[in-house]
């Protein structure tokens, strides 16, 4: 097996391997779980809010719904270490494919790895464990698939459209896909390429992401992605001196540099200029620029930099016969070690999330009590899957809470001029905030009971 | 230097319309009062109007902007601080244009459209600040360094002038060093000479009354914005000025990777940091719009080609030659330097000396110049002239200065420190836009306190707080009056709660 043919195997059992060992601990992870489990439990989609005081009985959709079935499905035959596992395969994916097409692009499976390793690293920001982990495996399967066509193999476009309508139902980022199909075929089309072919795929595979029976709908989606909601970190635009940040303008300057010095094709410009901006846009994006940018780089690399191109010197027959052998001894070597991570990874499994940044310390008191809970935003899912008994005031599905229940929350808590009454219109009787919240130190004042705190984290109650 | 009358004529119109924005920018209060100081012959080396870093060393860095905010503020009065910033406006316009113009000699089509976004994303610093001068000493080096060695040595008096105005000369030292670097990569031949270009660039920025310090100040806003200010924060697409940026860069990437010609090390050396510069920070976002000009006017399709062609014969071989050039041989040639500007200057050696390049005498050429540039100041004269002198204030707590207590003991939105040392001086500042000199410790406190975070009375204690002047919606301004503060002035713009 030569190291082409084995690279992206071993990039993704050795991403495997990184991914895995991490404890579970996202917020919004426990809210997608307790969704899944409902669902499971009561065999139907859910399209109504059942966690919480604020919103309760409306509806709501995530869009995705299949995703939170499958999430629940790993927790509930592998349990916390199911989930890792379950990320771990959805991250090599990411990386098995993200190989591939980095290989399609160059004959150098040296360049190739080098630039698929750091736009793994930046991905790394949403290996999380949720739904969204889809979209992270699913757009590389489908840049390879479509590279494949463009290179001749159209036949491969069959899986587009089949592939959009599992997408769709496993969550929001299905609308990426579906525009990087139109992308290419809009580039088939003003190239003279296999339009035809392409069309079709992008048209069927449109058609398939109308089949999903707890839609966010496309709209939904494209809103979502030209207005993020700023107060939460991940919807951020990108910040070029944190190091995720750094690693994405490393991408976003390479590619700029290798344009300005080897131009490209009309397919890399309608396909990294909108998902540049997508990534200016929202942090969590960034991941995608850097996966589309591969490929081009991977490409272009050795023209923009000729000196580059010109030291790769043919070997003659006799040195291949010589070089041969290290080079297979090398291959094997990796992917041994790649096995033996793997190996160790999933002997290093979490056992347990890791709940550091929660209240776990105000579990107990919580259960016991009764009323109105306001707390962090942060912390939503986090009680929804703990707490189950007090519903929350909000939590990280957001959609559901905008405009009025988010702006009443902000304002009892940054202690806006309304905030007495927000608290009385929602009669709410315990308080579980960081220490440092205006609000607490309001609600000491006019007397409410500290139940408990910790360095944290703070439970009060009204007298 | 000679400006194309596009630029003249687009430099005059964009300085005469941002007559209409009235003065109203919360730094450049603490600007002109730092330059008072200094036009007195006393240039401010400690702080004198705030009482919590009074006598603390603040930073010279800008002391000629300042100083030159203060001379049109005693020259004109709030009037003449207009008029800088419209010479300021018609300055840049001028300058940016020019350089696409020169980049494109002959379309002004494609020139105006190349300038187009630097123009729409600079106006969001088209504020009474030093920084706008910087923005313009920045629009002069990018032209100078598509140029030659005589303009290469140019930079030196420019980064000398410009290390006195404001800081973002340290991104100007930055790009001339990687111009030098770059040149002395492409160039085969006396690649020494860049040595001492490069050192003097360095030594034309240490002089001053900063010395050293200016580049630590530089280097630490760079390397660490403070994200809470909206200027420092990081370009956002969803507002008007982060899609303007994101539209400039998405236009040169997308010539980039159509354009059939390479661009050159110098390009690279220019568009690169300044891309990553403009990452940074919102308010640097417009250098990038600024830097990409040039390339952006040389390399954009002419929309008018085919009409010129169908008109002009010659035009279309002249095109024609133009684009083969571009795929083939013109790389190496611009590599090495060989700019259309010294092809220019070679044809026009061969003219007759009393006639200009244009083919008219050079007596009457200069003479119809100097009357374009007289109309030109005229309109900026007539335009300032009818444009409101008097500041703002709608934005400043202009109702609550009668009732602020003299001395120390205010504590102050951060955003009107500046106004309040114009217009309440009997009243030192907690905080302003100055900012440095108050971190970490004033600003931690301040924020504690305007958050009423928990523990904001006793830190009001300790700092012995008097008064407070915030907006009604700030939480502080919500939680005192419940702690016994007395209201002493409440509008809709400013809250005065007295302990």
């Amino acid at each position: 097996m030569s190291s082409r043919t084995s690279a992206p195997g071993i990039v993704a059992l050795a991403v495997f391997a990184l991914a895995i060992v991490r404890a579970p601990s996202d917020s919004d992870m426990y809210w997608h779980l307790a969704s899944g489990r409902w669902m499971l439990e009561h065999s139907d989609i859910l399209r109504t809010d059942v966690f919480t005081t604020t919103v309760a009985g409306q509806p709501y959709s995530v869009g995705e719904w299949l995703g939170q079935v499958v999430l629940y499905l790993a927790y509930a035959i592998g349990g916390w270490p199911g989930l890792a596992l379950l990320r771990g395969l959805l991250v090599g994916v990411a990386a098995f494919f993200l190989t591939r097409v980095a290989l399609r692009a160059t004959e150098r499976t040296g360049i190739a790895i080098l630039l698929v390793v750091p736009a793994l690293v930046l991905s790394s920001i949403v290996w999380t464990d949720r739904p969204h982990l889809f979209t992270l495996a699913f757009f590389p399967l489908l840049l390879d698939v479509l590279f494949a066509a463009r290179a001749g193999r159209t036949r491969w476009l069959l899986v587009v459209p089949p592939l959009l309508l599992i997408w769709t139902n496993l969550h929001g980022g299905y609308a990426l896909g579906l525009a990087t199909a139109g992308i290419f075929a809009v580039a088939a089309l003003l190239e003279r390429g296999a339009w035809r072919a392409f069309g079709a795929a992008a048209i069927v595979g449109g058609i398939a992401t109308l089949a999903d029976p707890g839609s966010l709908g496309l709209l939904s989606a494209i809103e979502h992605a030209a207005s993020p909601p700023r107060f939460i970190v991940e919807e951020a635009p990108p910040d070029v001196l944190r190091p995720a940040g750094f690693v994405f303008a490393l991408f976003a300057l390479g590619t700029l540099a290798v344009a300005l010095r080897a131009g490209g094709s009309l397919l890399d410009a309608l396909l990294l200029i909108p998902l540049l901006w997508l990534a200016l846009s929202a942090q969590r994006d960034m991941p995608y620029f850097a996966f589309a940018a591969v490929p081009y780089l991977a490409r272009a690399l050795p023209l923009a930099a000729p000196r580059l191109a010109r030291a790769r010197v043919a070997p003659s027959p006799r040195a291949l016969s010589r070089v041969r052998h290290p080079a297979r001894a090398v291959g094997m070597g990796l992917a041994a070690g790649a096995v033996a991570m793997a190996v160790l990874g999933i002997a290093a499994l979490p056992s347990g999330p890791d709940e550091s940044a929660y209240p776990t310390g105000a579990v107990a008191p919580l259960r016991e009590g009764r009323g109105t809970l306001l707390h962090e935003y942060d912390w939503g899912g986090y009680l929804i899957w703990r707490v189950p008994e007090r519903p929350v005031f909000i939590d990280g599905r957001l959609f559901p809470f905008l405009p009025r229940v988010y702006e009443e929350w902000r304002a009892a808590v940054m202690l806006g001029p309304r905030w007495r009454d927000v608290l009385a219109r929602h009669d709410v009787t315990t308080v579980l905030l960081r220490p440092d919240r205006p609000l607490v130190g309001a609600l000491r004042d006019d007397g409410w009971r500290e139940v408990a705190g910790a360095a944290g984290w703070i439970l009060l109650a009204r007298p | 230097m000679r400006v194309a009358p596009l630029a003249l004529v687009l430099g005059t119109a964009f300085g005469a319309l941002v007559s209409l924005q009235p003065v109203s920018d919360s730094d450049l209060f603490w600007h002109v009062a730092t330059g008072a100081r200094t036009l007195g012959g006393d240039l401010p080396r400690t702080d004198r109007f705030s009482w919590t870093i009074a006598g603390a060393p603040v930073l010279t860095d800008q002391w000629l902007g300042d100083a030159l905010f203060a001379l049109a503020r005693a020259l004109g009065d709030w009037r003449g601080v207009l008029a800088l910033r419209v010479v300021a406006v018609a300055a840049l316009v001028a300058i940016v244009v020019d350089s696409a113009v020169r980049a494109r000699p002959g379309r002004p089509v494609v020139a105006a459209a190349a300038a187009l976004p630097a123009i729409a994303l600079s106006r969001f610093a088209w504020t009474d600040r030093p920084e706008l001068l910087g923005l313009v000493c920045f629009a002069v080096l990018v032209r100078l360094l598509r140029g030659g060695d005589r303009e290469l040595l140019l930079t030196l008096p420019l980064l000398a002038l410009w290390a006195q105005l404001h800081g973002s000369y340290a991104l100007g030292l930055g790009l001339v060093l990687a111009s030098c670097a770059a040149r002395a990569l492409a160039e085969q031949r006396e690649r020494w000479r860049f040595v001492p270009i490069a050192a003097a660039a360095v030594s034309a920025t240490l002089i001053g009354p900063s010395g050293l310090a200016s580049w630590t100040s530089s280097g630490g806003h760079f390397l660490a914005p403070p994200r809470y200010i909206s200027e420092e924060g990081v370009p956002d697409p969803s507002t008007l000025p982060g899609l303007l940026f994101v539209a400039a860069l998405a236009l040169v990437l997308a010539t980039a990777l159509r354009s059939p010609r390479r661009a050159t090390l110098r390009d690279l050396a220019l568009l690169l940091p300044v891309a990553f510069v403009a990452l940074t920070a919102a308010r640097h976002t417009p250098l990038f719009a600024i830097a990409a000009v040039p390339y952006l006017a040389e390399r954009w399709p002419d929309p008018l080609a085919r009409w010129r062609a169908a008109s002009d014969g010659h035009d279309r071989a002249t095109e024609e030659g133009e684009v083969s050039g571009r795929a083939t041989g013109h790389d190496r040639a611009t590599e090495e330097g060989a700019v259309s500007g010294r092809a220019t200057e070679t044809l026009s050696t061969a003219r007759t000396p009393s006639l200009g390049r244009d083919g008219v005498p050079r007596a009457a050429g200069a003479l119809g110049r100097a009357a374009a540039v007289g109309a030109c100041g005229v309109v900026l004269c007539v335009s300032v002239a009818l444009a409101s002198g008097r500041v703002d204030e709608s934005g400043y707590p202009r109702g609550a200065l009668a009732a602020l207590p003299a001395g120390p003991g205010l504590l102050n939105q951060y955003d009107w420190g500046g106004y309040l040392i114009e217009f309440a001086p009997r009243a030192p500042v907690f905080i302003d836009g100055r900012l440095f000199p108050f971190v970490p410790a004033v600003l931690e406190d301040y924020r504690a306190i305007v958050g009423a975070r928990p523990g904001w009375e006793a830190v009001a204690e300790r700092r012995g707080v008097r008064a407070i002047l915030v907006r009604p919606a700030d939480p502080i301004a919500v939680r005192a009056p419940d702690r016994g503060w007395r209201v002493a002035y409440a509008d809709a713009v400013a809250v005065l709660l007295v302990r």
